[in-house]
């Protein structure tokens, strides 16, 4: 479960920062490139331990990473219309953050139910 | 040196420097577009590049627009010195290694056909240029090995190029052994560029001024101001193309390059070009050069015209000399080599450097068939933009042209694909500076007359520039390409992008690509310390 762990607190941190964006995005204020970049570093990481470890059990935690997925082609598209000077949809970052949510409950629940 | 005291002067776009060609060529009329139009082919870019291209084709019987954002001339052609060469930028004993023999010959043979190219039309046309056949030394900077001339001489001569050793280069103050490139050319570039604007016209080409394309696409332009220009061809000759979002920016890189124009005493020096071989302390890759020449000023000087100290534009972190130093340092360089009088003009250049040293002239790379982009002018742009003109043409009239597959924007030269990552590693930590800056806000007032600077203010990052009358310029600090972050060039009132090499007034108006747009801007209302979106 070392990995599991690892994954949740890189998510943790990943969720700190996507707030943060989250809360810029609100506010119509510009994101800051270099804090986009490490959100979306950190999240990839940790969507890569988990298909680790669920490639290497018998039980993986396949719901959550597909919702974790479906999560990251929000985020993809939000920031590259973003960087290329469209603006992005508030509804669209508040939805990529729910989605995210619920994979985070997912691997919760799988990690410690 | 002359100033440009008002930046919205339609004669220069590029920042605050006048230089000599501009100073001395009176500018065709402004002539914007204010109707829809219907034509063979758009060429956007009134420089020497789009020019050529479009005297091409209007001598082909193509029915031709053009269309330039500021005047005729006003991006870079103004501010080249106009060397016509096939003594390339880039040495031909490094051309071998990249393409082979064959290839370097083609090389050689492309740059030989643009200087005869642009001699014929200066005939032909009766422009009245200054056009003049001159020969070019090439000298060794102390910073590189002796050794290096001679390879250089048996790949020249491996490759075509007349060219031959001699043991004291003519006009150098001191005694330095050096090759003497043959039929070498210079001539005014702005001059030359309203004869080609008189030859267009006359062959039933149109162009105009001050009109900018803000949406470029297969089928044509659309102007800011909504009139459109339908088109089976569209030619973009941007110097930096800004129809090309991601492709181009990995294979080029952007650099400034710094000019000076000095008396010297009437004929005390050959009409002649000179190079030194570069600063290999400097950059190994790609040292930075000096690069001289001489033209008729009045009757009794001459100016000779010096440039160099070439960095990556937005980036002086190497040697820690700031944009508007660096003159000084061409002029102590030019004061040890030559005889000068007195110092006159200053201004600076956009150079852009393809990771294998020759231009990108062709098809753009994942657009429809009938896109073409001119770019890459690797520090030779007068012979690239000039050849561009035939190799485009040939392209649009389905004719076979020994040189497409050469000087193809789509090919990506594998062994020079370090730049590449250097480049891409360039952008990634441009972004990882973006961080937001929990100190508090910086107080505007600390800004003072004349001063630019990047400030963090309200959770976001501004480029505030303070004009000498006090009065500010609030702009985003991100670049409308791909958002990296602008630096401020204190030497041309400019924001620059270190990434890609586009740049921007100090208001705010793009003034080179790639980016195509200008930069959101603020006004700073002081009571409720908020700012307002312009």
């Amino acid at each position: 479960m070392g990995t599991i762990y690892a994954a949740i607190a890189i998510l943790s941190l990943t969720a700190i920062l996507g707030m943060y964006l989250l809360s810029l995005v609100l506010r119509s204020k510009t994101t800051p490139n270099g804090v986009a970049i490490i959100h979306g570093v950190l999240a990839v990481v940790a969507v890569v331990l988990l298909v680790v470890y669920s490639l290497g059990h018998e039980t993986g935690t396949w719901e959550s990473i597909t919702v974790f997925l479906i999560a990251a082609t929000g985020g993809i598209v939000m920031g590259y219309r973003d960087i290329t000077g469209r603006s992005v949809p508030k509804w669209l970052a508040v939805v990529h953050g729910l989605i995210a949510v619920i994979g985070f409950i997912l691997l919760l629940c799988f990690a410690f139910c | 040196m002359k100033l440009n005291s008002n930046p919205e002067d339609p004669r220069i776009t590029s920042g605050k420097n006048i230089s000599y060609w501009t100073d001395s060529a009176t500018t065709p009329t402004q002539n914007p577009l204010r109707e829809n139009l219907k034509t063979d082919v758009v060429v956007i870019g009134g420089g020497l590049a789009g020019l050529s291209v479009a005297y091409c084709l209007t001598q082909s019987g193509k029915s031709v627009v053009l269309v330039e954002d500021g005047a005729i001339g006003s991006g870079e052609t103004g501010r080249t010195t106009a060397h016509l060469v096939t003594a390339l930028d880039d040495r031909y004993y490094d051309f071998e290694s990249i393409f082979g023999e064959e290839k370097t010959r083609l090389i050689a043979e492309s740059h030989q056909m643009a200087i005869d190219f642009v001699e014929k039309i200066v005939k032909e046309e009766k422009i009245d240029c200054g056009f003049e056949r001159v020969d070019g030394y090439l000298f060794i900077d102390p910073s590189d090995e002796e050794k290096s001339l001679d390879k250089e001489l048996t790949a020249c001569r491996k490759a075509g190029v007349a060219v031959e050793m001699i043991e004291e280069v003519p006009g150098l103050s001191e005694k330095k052994k050096g090759l003497r490139f043959l039929n070498q050319a210079q001539f005014h570039p702005l001059l030359y560029l309203n004869g080609l604007c008189k030859a267009i016209e006359k062959n039933g080409g149109q162009i105009y001024t001050n009109t900018h394309a803000s949406a470029i696409h297969h089928e044509g332009i659309t102007t800011t101001e909504g009139f459109t220009v339908q088109a089976k061809h569209i030619v973009v000759a941007t110097n930096s193309p800004v129809n090309n979002l991601f492709t181009m920016f990995e294979k080029q890189y952007a650099y400034r390059t710094y000019v000076i124009g000095a008396l010297v005493k009437k004929d005390a020096l050959p009409k002649a070009l000179w190079w030194d071989t570069g600063d290999f302390d400097v950059n190994s890759d790609v040292p930075p050069y000096h690069y001289v020449r001489v033209c008729p000023y009045d009757d009794v000087h001459d100016l000779l015209i010096s440039g160099g100290e070439d960095h990556p534009t937005g980036d002086t972190s190497k040697t820690e000399v700031k944009e508007e130093d660096r003159y000084e340092l061409i002029e102590n360089w030019t004061l040890k080599h030559f005889p000068v009088q007195k110092f006159l003009h200053r201004w600076s250049g956009q150079v852009l450097e393809p990771m294998d040293g020759i231009a990108f002239i062709g098809r753009n790379p994942y657009d429809k068939d009938n896109v073409y982009i001119i770019t890459g002018d690797s520090g030779n742009g007068m012979t690239h933009c000039s050849f561009a003109g035939l190799l485009i043409s040939d392209l649009i009239n389905g004719k076979k042209n020994k040189w497409e597959e050469l000087y193809n924007p789509s090919r990506f030269t594998l062994s020079e694909s370090a730049s590449v990552l250097s480049q891409m590693a360039k952008e990634t930590i441009s972004y990882l500076k973006q961080l937001p800056n929990f100190n508090g806000t910086e107080e505007l007032d600390s800004i003072k007359n004349g001063e630019g600077r990047i400030v963090d203010m309200l959770e976001e990052q501004f480029g505030v520039y303070r004009n000498e009358k006090g009065e500010l310029n609030i702009v985003s600090a991100e670049c409308t390409h791909l958002k990296c972050g602008l630096a401020w060039n204190a030497d041309e009132l400019s924001w620059d992008c270190p990434c890609h090499g586009s740049r921007f007034t100090y208001d705010g108006k793009v003034i080179q690509g790639p980016a195509n747009f200008d930069l959101p801007t603020y006004r700073y209302n002081e009571k409720e310390n908020t700012l307002e979106k312009r």
